[in-house]
């Protein structure tokens, strides 16, 4: 059917221009949490691309257990910036100097 | 016509996959950022639909774009973020940008193996042949296979050779539960729980309070 090796493309493409996502809008840290559930996908897709090429379904346990950590990396994620917003009144990278590293 | 039909599916999908993820990155307004990236998600459960993970895509979609991205959509409307300062600092990294998209992708794809992949519809019945050969437990997983859906099929690993990972990722979602509430979870003002401290600490002088005066009469 579909070629394994264009699934790879198209993940490879996804996952670098998620990457340099993270690089052009690294002054907002929303922005770069979006681009790291962009990466994930990539590499979703990589795994499912390879699941069904062996027809081998540990490649989409794998991928389960991806969506479970990114969900609970986005909640915590989510609320740390939440909470920086309520203490400091924004969300720039740039400002965040308080540990003055 | 029926064999061309799923690869025409693919690449109308993939199309819109990288084109949405180009739009996530190039989006100063992070409202719409957040939709090109649902957009993507979408598109690619299409896409991993094609790749027979049927209910993947279906949590994908559900889990993923119904209760991560809206907690996602939830958070960029609450906090406003000036668009200004983020556009200008855009514009100037875009060419550098934009050549380190073209050289990782061409990185990524010269290390891919030329030709090992080709024979997509080949090798999955070679490696059941094989197996059938080697060992008898798999004969009866890769007779299954066929009749097996797909989650029944993930269902049937889950529970049985990855049980206790998947216990693990319960305990960590539960920690993602609280980490969460203990984090974004405000002191209520008008909370009617009570303080023991405070309780303990009070004076007389605090609760009553003598007052002179002349009888009324």
């Amino acid at each position: 059917m579909i070629p394994t090796t264009h699934y790879l493309i198209l993940s490879s493409i996804l996952f670098s221009l998620s990457l340099v996502g993270i690089i052009l809008n690294r002054r907002n840290i929303i922005l770069l949490l979006v681009c790291i559930e962009l990466m994930l996908l990539a590499v979703n897709t990589n795994f499912v691309a390879f699941s069904h090429y062996y027809s081998e379904i540990t490649g989409q346990i794998f991928v389960f257990f991806i969506l479970t950590v990114a969900a609970a990396e986005a909640a915590i994620g989510l609320a740390i910036v939440m909470l920086l917003y309520r203490n400091s009144g924004n969300i720039d990278v740039n400002k965040m100097n308080h540990l003055k590293g | 016509m029926h064999l061309l039909q799923p690869q025409v599916v693919f690449y109308i999908f993939a199309a819109i996959t990288i084109f949405s993820a180009l739009m996530v990155i190039t989006q100063s307004n992070p409202v719409r950022c957040v939709l090109f990236l649902v957009l993507a998600f979408f598109a690619s459960s299409i896409l991993w639909l094609l790749a027979s993970a049927e209910f993947l895509a279906l949590i994908l979609v559900l889990v993923y774009v119904g209760a991560v991205m809206t907690l996602f959509l939830f958070v960029v409307m609450m906090l406003n973020i000036d668009i200004e300062s983020t556009k200008k600092h855009f514009l100037r990294y875009m060419p550098f940008g934009l050549i380190l998209v073209a050289l990782l992708t061409g990185i990524l794809l010269k290390s891919l193996p030329q030709g090992i992949y080709k024979t997509s519809e080949a090798l999955p019945a070679a490696i059941s042949q094989t197996e059938n050969n080697e060992n008898s437990p798999e004969i009866v997983s890769s007779e299954n296979k066929v009749t097996l859906s797909n989650t029944e099929a993930l269902g049937m690993v889950l529970y049985t050779d990855y049980v206790f990972a998947f216990e693990l990722a319960a305990v960590i979602l539960l920690v993602a539960i609280i980490a969460a509430i203990t984090l974004a979870h405000r002191q209520q003002i008008r909370s009617k729980r009570q303080d023991i401290v405070k309780q303990i600490m009070t004076q007389r002088n605090d609760r009553v309070k003598l007052v002179k005066m002349k009888s009324e009469r």
